[in-house]
């Protein structure tokens, strides 16, 4: 059994591998059996010619015994597919412009889903390099009353974070982190002086972090419970795989080396695995990570909600809220965990002394629930930000390949009709039908497949300059988001190659299998056409007018998005945009004590306005379009709330100049002047949002606002109205805001330098940069920017959509209108072909008419003699025509009868059989 | 396409087998072979035997050599495997008992 196995096997390859010579073989083993036979009846005394018809007759079609007995290989399936392959390419490169439009848009439509999809699974899908990442969820307070104010993840002080990971030890694991933040590090070590000064990005995070990640470091060790247990009293750092790499040049001695981080020394304990990115899919993923207990020793003042003192160490007060949660539930009991955390929210906030006596929180906060959301694939604002753009684009370029499918399909209906006299002959000489769809299918399959491995090319291509596009470039050089092809990309484009080419091969297909061999062979080409066409016209109409639509229908998308765009150019947001140059600055991570502020901001003030060309200056915490405000809840004296209503203003803490730098006009009253100092009375200018909306029924000048109800005491004196202006970016109207001197604000830190030039500002940046880095060498200057540069980043979503639309019409425009000109030109061409009696097709190139009748039947060879050239007249029994006008001699080198699938054995050399 | 027409499928192979034990064949001889015992009564057209050979030769109970025949023609010769014999018994013994069966009916009834 073994050694017929091994027979079959053997014979398997044997037979496809020397499929030339199985070939050869089985022609002369024919051959021999029909002269013999032949050899017996003139024997027998039939006349030569009489034998000659009846063995022909006895012998029954050579070509469909041959087929036959090609048919008992066992591997015929893969010659077949091969044989199919083969002719296909030699298909393709019979017509190189249908072949190479062909594959260049497939190329486009599928590399532009291929795109948008590998973007999507980046960004969308991909879950964090995590180990198990389904069991990690990220904590949220929610709130009952569907009018409170949003809750973010961002809602946990140290100490609830604490009871709660104690609370929930067992079932569930807990780890906390902060957002990230830009600081000031330098990298020394004990022989070298200590580096410049540069910014990177820092992530406190608590002990239990990477073991809830299960994270591995790649060398030295990452950070344990054991580094965050005393405030201020654990100095170690652990650096980032990107880091590791672009500062320490991949060196293993960078464990015990020191960082400086805002000042504060650390050591470096261990380097994470390269995959790991932290758990923020962003424009910033994490250089160093360092215990939460050291937030007062580096600085850290990033996202909180506060009602404590930010001047002292957070991570024991339970006024502030400044954390994020993370939570492993390997048991998948969600319910419990959160319930287990509700509990530690609400005992903590019975602890808190600005709780128990503050009924308005009692009443707001008792409802506080903790939610866990699914967290596998991390906090990601970037998700949020491009999760609808990239799925109305991949919308797009769905109707992009759409349109290059109907395009393709199309043209391939028009070569479907040119090819049926192809069809009819392979049928006639044994070709099964089911074999003839297969084939033409597998045409489509492999343009469709040249066309997605092109199209893999341009996806990885196109994704990185849609994100640099999208400003989000650096990220994903940074090492945040992962763009390389996976399995799913892979899938994908695979999926949509083959879907393609079945999508466009299919109607082509059945026609040609559909074609009518008495019909076709019996009939002259010229009626063929005439028959056919009429059942020809309504689909290639449909499909003509189909990707006329989507064209059209994607016109409209990119007028929309165009229009979108231009009403927000137009938009004023109040600030004047032309004129106004913005640095930002971080006095807090140099180390300025808040004593030292006020001459700092004077000093640098002073300096650049003394550059030529700059005619105001002033500092602010936030600034416009500075990304983000304080906002805070406060009472308006005389207003009378609702009963679920809170007020809530943003803030922004500017010097006297703000106003005129950066363009608004006050409408009533008067700016803030240098007598509104810290010991002055306390004052502020509102914006003519909060003036209508809440002191619309009285004059604002002279009234009062609060953070409490005592306005004597705390209260704020309105002594201006200012113009609206966005700071909540270019799509919403302008939010109510109050300005507070920064005089009477001594503590907080301004971040933001405005400057006002008479000309172009981006014209004054290096000169400002280099004053400012002459005046005060240790402040850093994070960025300098236009303003108009900032507004115009607010657009860049807006703004790459409209041009990636109007991009995607006019390619799909120009595909409709060259495979139009292309199906035209093709049909004329075709036409004047079939004038000649020829298909356009190779495998009409050369057509075997056997009998003799062909002569007379032939059409056109009276007409037009000199089109149709007999290339070998044998004993009058079979004639070879071909029709193209090409040289015999050309023509049997090709040798293109010969190797065509069915008319295998039309050979244009001598004909060895007779008929 | 290629379906015998004038045998069964599997009687076709019990002859071809059957004549290839005496002496190794080309397809025309196993053609005339057949014809002339049966006396004309079986006929073998090359559409049904080719493909039959060449399955054959693929399952490994008879195999193919190019040889010269007496008139000094290069054919293709066909001959008896070991397991070609086998199969042959096999074959021979089920058709003895199909046909025994048909004819004790065919007698009875």
């Amino acid at each position: 059994m073994a050694t017929r196995l091994h027979h079959r096997v053997r014979m398997a390859l044997r037979s496809f591998l020397r499929r030339p010579a199985a070939e050869r073989e089985l022609d002369e083993e024919l051959q021999f059996h029909f002269q013999e036979m032949e050899a017996r009846k003139a024997t027998r005394g039939s006349a030569r010619a009489k034998a000659h018809s009846q063995a022909r007759r006895r012998f029954g079609g050579s070509d469909q015994v041959k087929e036959a007995c090609r048919d008992m290989r066992t591997l015929r399936p893969v010659e077949d597919c091969l044989q199919d392959l083969r002719f296909g390419v030699r298909l393709l490169t019979r017509s190189p412009l249908f072949s190479i439009v062909a594959v260049l848009s497939l190329a486009l439509g599928i590399g532009a889903n291929a795109a948008i999809f590998s973007l999507i699974n980046a960004i969308i899908l991909r879950p964090l390099p995590v180990t198990e990442p389904e069991q990690l969820y990220i904590a949220r307070v929610t709130h009952p009353d569907p009018l409170a104010p949003p809750s973010t993840a961002l809602i946990f002080s140290n100490p609830v974070f604490e009871d709660a990971r104690d609370l929930v030890a067992g079932p569930a694991e807990m780890a906390a982190a902060t957002t990230i933040r830009q600081m000031q590090i330098a990298t020394s070590d004990s022989r070298r002086a200590t580096s410049q000064l540069e910014s990177g990005q820092v992530q406190l995070v608590s002990g239990e972090y990477f073991h809830v990640l299960r994270q591995r470091p790649q060398i030295g060790r990452l950070l344990g419970p054991g580094d965050n247990r005393t405030l201020g009293s654990h100095p170690v750092a652990v650096i980032s795989d990107s880091y590791f790499r672009r500062k320490f040049g991949r060196s293993p001695d960078v464990l015990g080396r020191s960082l400086i981080i805002n000042d504060a020394p650390f050591t470096i304990v261990g380097v994470t695995a390269p995959e790991f990115f932290g758990t923020e899919l962003a424009t910033h993923t994490p250089h160093v990570w360092v215990p939460l207990m050291m937030q007062a020793s580096v600085r850290y003042a990033g996202n909180r909600l506060s009602r404590g003192d930010v001047r002292n160490p957070w991570p024991p007060q339970r006024e502030i809220q400044w954390l994020n949660i993370f939570v492993r539930v390997p048991s998948g009991d969600v319910a419990a965990v959160a319930e287990a955390m509700t509990l530690a929210l609400q005992r903590g906030y019975r602890l808190r002394n600005d709780y128990n006596e503050d009924a308005e929180l009692q009443r707001r906060y008792q409802a506080n629930r903790v939610a866990l959301t699914p967290g596998s694939r991390g906090l990601s604002p970037m998700r949020d930000d491009l999760s609808t753009p990239l799925l109305a684009l991949f919308g797009m370029v769905g109707l992009l390949l759409a349109i290059a499918c109907a395009n393709i399909a199309s043209l391939l209906l028009a070569r479907a009709t040119n090819r049926y006299r192809e069809m009819a002959i392979r049928l006639s000489i044994g070709a099964a039908r089911g074999r003839l769809m297969r084939q033409l299918l597998t045409e489509c399959l492999l343009l469709a497949l040249i066309g997605g491995g092109l199209g893999l090319l341009v996806s990885s291509w196109g994704s990185r300059a849609l994100l640099t596009l999208a400003n989000y470039g650096t990220a994903a050089t940074s090492g945040g988001l992962d763009l390389s092809p996976d399995w799913r990309v892979a899938g994908f484009t695979l999926g949509v190659a083959v879907l393609t080419g079945l999508l466009f091969g299919m109607l082509p297909a059945l026609r040609s299998a559909r074609v009518s061999l008495a019909e076709t062979l019996k009939s002259q080409a010229r009626s063929v056409i005439s028959a056919r066409g009429r059942g020809r016209l309504p689909a290639a109409k449909a499909l003509i007018a189909g990707q006329l639509a989507f064209a059209l229908l994607l016109l409209i998308v990119a007028a929309l998005f165009t229009r979108s765009l231009q009403q927000l150019i137009r938009v004023d947001i109040g600030f004047d945009r032309d004129h106004v140059l913005i640095a930002r600055v971080d006095a807090r991570a140099a180390g300025y004590t808040p004593a030292e502020l006020p001459p700092l901001y004077r000093r640098v003030v002073e300096r650049v306005t003394a550059v030529p060309g700059v005619t105001a200056a002033s500092v602010s915490r936030n600034g416009p379009f500075g990304g983000g405000y304080v906002t805070s809840g406060f009472e308006a004296e005389g207003y009378t709330r609702g009963r679920h209503e809170w007020l809530v203003t943003g803030e922004d803490y500017i010097t006297p100049g703000y106003f005129r730098t950066v363009g608004l006009a006050m409408k009533m009253g008067r700016t803030f002047g240098p007598h509104d100092s810290a010991r002055g009375r306390k004052v502020s200018i509102i914006n003519e949002t909060m003036a209508r909306r809440y002191f619309s029924n009285r004059n604002p000048i002279g009234s009062r606002w609060g953070y409490g109800t005592n306005f004597d005491e705390d209260g704020f004196e309105i002594i201006g109205v200012v113009q609206d202006a966005r700071y909540d970016g270019l799509k919403s109207d302008s939010p109510s805001m109050a300005y507070l001197p920064a005089a009477q604000r001594p503590d907080d830190y301004l971040a933001s330098l405005e400057m006002r030039t008479a000309g172009n500002p981006a014209a004054l940046a290096s000169t400002i940069r280099n004053a400012l880095r002459e005046a005060e060498p240790s402040l850093p200057v994070t960025s300098l920017e236009t303003l108009d540069e900032r507004v115009a980043r607010g657009m860049r979503q807006e703004q790459l959509l409209a041009w990636l639309t109007i991009g995607f019409s006019a390619v799909a425009l120009f595909l409709a209108c060259l495979w139009h000109h292309l199906i035209r030109s093709n049909a004329a061409d075709g036409g004047a072909r079939r004038a000649h009696g020829a298909g356009r097709e190779p495998g009409c190139g050369a057509v075997a008419h056997h009998a003799r009748g062909a002569h007379t039947r032939a059409d056109g060879i009276d007409r037009r003699p000199t089109a149709r050239v007999p290339c070998d007249a044998h004993d009058g029994d079979a004639v070879l025509w071909h029709h193209t006008g090409r040289s015999c001699g050309a023509q049997r080198r090709r040798g293109h009868a010969r190797r065509h699938r069915g008319a295998r054995s039309v050979s244009a050399g001598t004909p060895r059989l007779a008929y | 396409m290629g379906k015998p027409t004038d045998l069964l499928q599997g009687t076709l192979d019990l002859l071809i087998l059957k004549t290839l034990a005496l002496e190794p064949m080309h397809g025309w001889g196993i053609t005339l072979r057949i014809q002339q015992i049966s006396g004309d009564v079986l006929q073998v057209q090359p559409g049904s035997l080719y493909p039959a050979l060449h399955r054959l030769e693929h399952q490994g109970w008879i195999l193919a050599k190019w040889a010269q025949t007496d008139a000094g023609r290069r054919a293709k010769y066909y001959s008896l495997t070991r397991a070609g014999r086998q199969q042959l018994e096999r074959e021979a013994k089920q058709w003895r008992r199909l046909s025994g069966a048909v004819t004790t009916l065919l007698d009875t009834v």
